[in-house]
């Protein structure tokens, strides 16, 4: 086992709230993830050694607990794609695997990425680690779902670099997990370059969910949007770190950022810390956050219109997942997140 | 080309006077058991509060600096004067037998006056030492106690201050909180009876003179049942080219149904390390109400804090902190709903300017059984050149589903949009930025009574040379 600090804040606060970061005993790695891969034939695929400046959310400590795996898969995107590339990683007992892609999207082209994860139920651990380089007028729109199961352990772990005019775009949902760690760290260092970052996720039992968003703005006129939208029931747990950081320079950037959490049990833990460290004059910043149960309201007009508190809840929490899920462009990805509350899988 | 609106530095040349310190008594520099003991000697402690300083300075050791917040490497515990006697040194109810230079500089400060014209009570320490305090007769008639804490500490309310003294703030809350249990003198015990509604603030100010010292006052307010206080707070020194120190504690118990209002206006000199705690607990249907302006100090760490312990307890706070050129503010708060019902409200404003750093930092807590309960925050910053620098970070902790939390935040520049409404309505650009700047931190001002109002206003001046570029 090795213990990481994982989703580390860029700016600490009070350690007794214990959100700085989060420790975790990991497993040792046992190999290589065998993610089953669909690219479209326009995509050139090989293998490359992974950046050593990359520079993810999850942070430095993860970065060197899979520095042993050098190589990364290698996707180089070089036209307007209407297919995406698929990667389904799944993880199985006993296992502790990694995977490090690659993804560079050339000057003035869209790229598309899905990758999904699941597991069959037992307790392996999986960390995946995307580095993304978007060139200048790019743009990457990355979709990923994450049904893990409670059993299984994923970390998963996004740095992206943008250059002049670029743009990414991610959509990440989870549902349930036992310990799931989502890292993303952007550098918006060309100038009006965009991200746009949604979540949402639906975490039940004893899960628990460990969030690090990250919003580097070093390029003038960049701008991020960042949305989370989830519930917890049960015993379930969720740390939310979302920062967004103008560094002195980036003139005329923005940055904006929300989260809404729906507490359906009185056993659920919810943790909020966000973020807005600033050095510079010229930008202009906004975060926001609601937390709680249903609005008196809302629950007062669907009473009376002869549904009860369950069903109103039920409903409620489905409409959340399906607002984000209809972001998701691929029909295949998005199936998945909405069948989830039909079939429970 | 068009210039920027400035905002004045806070002139501070009012509260620069100082008076030698020569024939004051001081301990040594630095921080020993037998500094301590000597503290303790002088103070003629009783001996379980001996014992108290002397464990608390074993906390003290043991504890680390905070890894969080700005640096405080400047302060060298080693150089610093933990206990200063001002020469003839003796509590007074009568400000003419209060020694010349000491009655000068609260005159200075305006002290006396205030007190004729709007308190019912002043309490004034000189670097250790209280050196005045006194209570208007009508108001010591309702019962309130309004005293030096080394009196109460030997009076007929030894008890209670046993009972109650840093059982709130534990010195092993953190490293300046066991250090303030270590060597704390001065201060003020408040006990406000059941039913008592005082209708004119207590007001308490605190003057740091001597070079290189601390001040560790420690304020005890005990508001009885359905009984309520409005409590202010003023503090500063003069500026000095060594590291002074700041590590007072407020404690506050507020009864079933009573009110507190706690003012502060803090006005330190620009080498001041400001290390200070303050804490409220609540009983059922009380209320806590901070009001804070924080505009002096080289690095504050502070943020109040309120423990919401009783059913349908409420807290608010409302802040306004101003950085300047070499200042480092680190503020905000902490609030625990730890009952069923209870509510908080959180409004603060930062500005930073020539280089200035503010950084808003927060946490909200809501306990598992804290079901009904609901908290809001607002923190607005405003940058006002790009050599300064701006932070917010507020920490959210909910442990139930009965609640309703909600936090929003705003950064950024004078808006052009709302400069361009103003104007359209008749107003010059140097007039319509002028106004919202000065009304950026209104929130604040408009809580405080109208004397203090007008300092604040005053300490914030506004220049503005043309349009903003």
């Amino acid at each position: 086992m090795s213990e990481l600090k994982l989703n580390v804040l860029p700016s600490p606060t009070w350690n007794w709230l214990r959100m700085n970061d989060t420790s975790y005993q990991a497993k040792n790695l046992t190999g290589g993830a065998a993610p089953k891969v669909c690219i479209p034939d326009k995509v050139r695929a090989g293998e490359e050694t992974f950046p050593k400046e990359f520079d993810g959310g999850i942070g430095r400590e993860f970065t060197d607990f899979l520095d042993k795996e050098e190589k990364a898969r290698v996707f180089d995107i070089d036209y307007d794609m209407a297919d995406p590339i698929r990667l389904r990683y799944q993880t199985g007992k006993d296992q502790a695997v990694s995977d490090r892609v690659m993804i560079n999207v050339a000057e003035g082209k869209k790229g598309l990425v899905v990758m999904n994860f699941t597991s069959d139920g037992s307790d392996g651990q999986l960390a995946v680690q995307t580095a993304v380089n978007i060139a200048k007028d790019a743009e990457l729109t990355l979709f990923s779902v994450m049904r893990t199961g409670d059993g299984s352990v994923l970390m998963n772990d996004i740095g992206t670099q943008i250059g002049d005019g670029g743009r990414f775009n991610l959509v990440q949902i989870v549902l349930g997990g036992k310990d799931i760690f989502l890292g993303v760290k952007n550098h918006l260092s060309g100038t009006a370059s965009e991200i746009d970052m949604k979540l949402g996720y639906y975490m039940t039992g004893d899960d628990n969910l460990d969030v690090n968003y990250i919003a580097s703005h070093t390029g003038q006129k960049t701008k991020c949007n960042i949305y989370a939208n989830g519930i917890l029931r049960d015993r379930s747990q969720k740390t939310f770190r979302g920062t967004i950081d103008f560094i002195k320079g980036c003139k005329g950037a923005k940055g904006d950022e929300l989260e809404d959490v729906l507490l359906m049990d009185k056993t659920v833990r919810n943790k909020t810390i966000p973020v807005i460290l600033c050095a510079e004059e010229d930008v202009e910043g906004n975060h926001g956050a609601t937390i709680g149960k249903l609005a008196s309201d809302i629950l007062f007009y669907l009473e009376s219109r002869g549904m009860d508190q369950s069903e109103v809840y039920e409903m409620m929490a489905r409409a959340r997942i399906d607002a984000i899920a209809d972001q998701i462009g691929d029909e295949e990805t998005r199936k998945l997140a909405k069948d989830y509350f039909q079939t429970g899988e | 080309m068009k210039e920027k609106a400035v905002v004045k530095d806070i002139d501070r040349s009012m509260y620069d006077f100082r008076y030698s310190e020569d024939d004051a008594y001081k301990v040594d520099e630095g921080l020993t058991p037998d500094i301590v003991k000597q503290i303790s000697k002088e103070k003629n402690d009783p001996e379980w509060m001996r014992d108290f300083r002397l464990k608390s300075l074993d906390i003290y050791n043991q504890i680390p600096v905070p890894d969080w917040g700005p640096s405080i490497e400047g302060l060298d515990m080693d150089h610093i004067v933990t206990y200063v006697r001002p020469h003839d040194n003796k509590m007074e109810n009568d400000w003419e037998n209060v020694p010349t230079d000491i009655k000068d500089t609260f005159e200075k400060l305006g002290i006396p006056q205030a007190e004729r014209k709007s308190l019912a009570g002043v309490g004034a320490q000189y670097d250790s030492e209280l050196v005045y305090h006194n209570v208007k007769d009508s108001v010591a008639e309702k019962g309130v106690v309004y005293t030096d804490i080394e009196s109460a500490l030997h009076g007929e309310y030894a008890d209670m201050i046993k009972e109650h003294f840093m059982k709130l703030v534990p010195p092993t809350d953190h490293k300046f909180a066991a250090l303030h249990g270590a060597v704390w003198s001065g201060g003020s015990f408040v006990y406000v009876p059941k039913g008592v509604h005082l209708d004119f603030p207590l007001q308490s100010y605190f003057r740091l003179n001597a070079k290189g010292a601390g001040q560790f006052e420690h304020t005890l307010i005990i508001v009885d049942d359905d009984a309520y206080l409005h409590f202010i707070e003023g503090c500063s020194a003069p500026k000095y080219n060594v590291a002074n120190l700041h590590a007072g504690c407020v404690e506050l118990f507020i009864g079933k149904n009573a009110t507190l209002r706690y003012s502060t206006i803090e006005n330190w000199s620009k080498n001041m390390y400001n290390l200070n705690t303050k804490r409220a607990r609540v009983e059922e249907g009380g209320k806590i109400e901070w009001i804070s302006g924080s505009f002096g100090s080289h690095v504050s760490y502070l943020y109040p804090m309120s423990v919401l312990s009783g059913k349908g307890s409420r807290s608010e706070f409302t802040s306004v902190t101003f950085a300047g050129k070499g200042q480092n503010l680190d503020t905000g708060c902490k609030v625990v709903h730890a009952a069923p019902d209870t509510s908080s409200y959180v409004n603060t404003r930062s500005i930073s300017k020539d280089g200035g750093i503010s950084t808003f930092r927060s946490a909200v807590t809501i306990a598992e059984n804290a079901t009904g309960s609901k908290s809001s925050v607002s923190c607005q910053s405003l940058m006002l050149d790009d050599i300064s620098r701006s932070d917010t970070i507020p920490a959210m902790d909910i442990r139930t589903s009965d609640a309703d939390v909600g936090h929003e935040a705003k950064i950024g520049r004078i808006s052009d949009d709302v400069v361009f409404y103003l104007m359209s309505r008749g107003m010059s650009e140097e007039d319509a930025r002028a106004l919202i700047v000065s009304g950026f931190a209104d929130n604040v001002g408009k809580e405080l009574p109208l004397e203090y109002a007008v300092e604040m206003n005053n300490l914030i001046q506004l220049e503005m040379k043309g349009a903003i570029g």
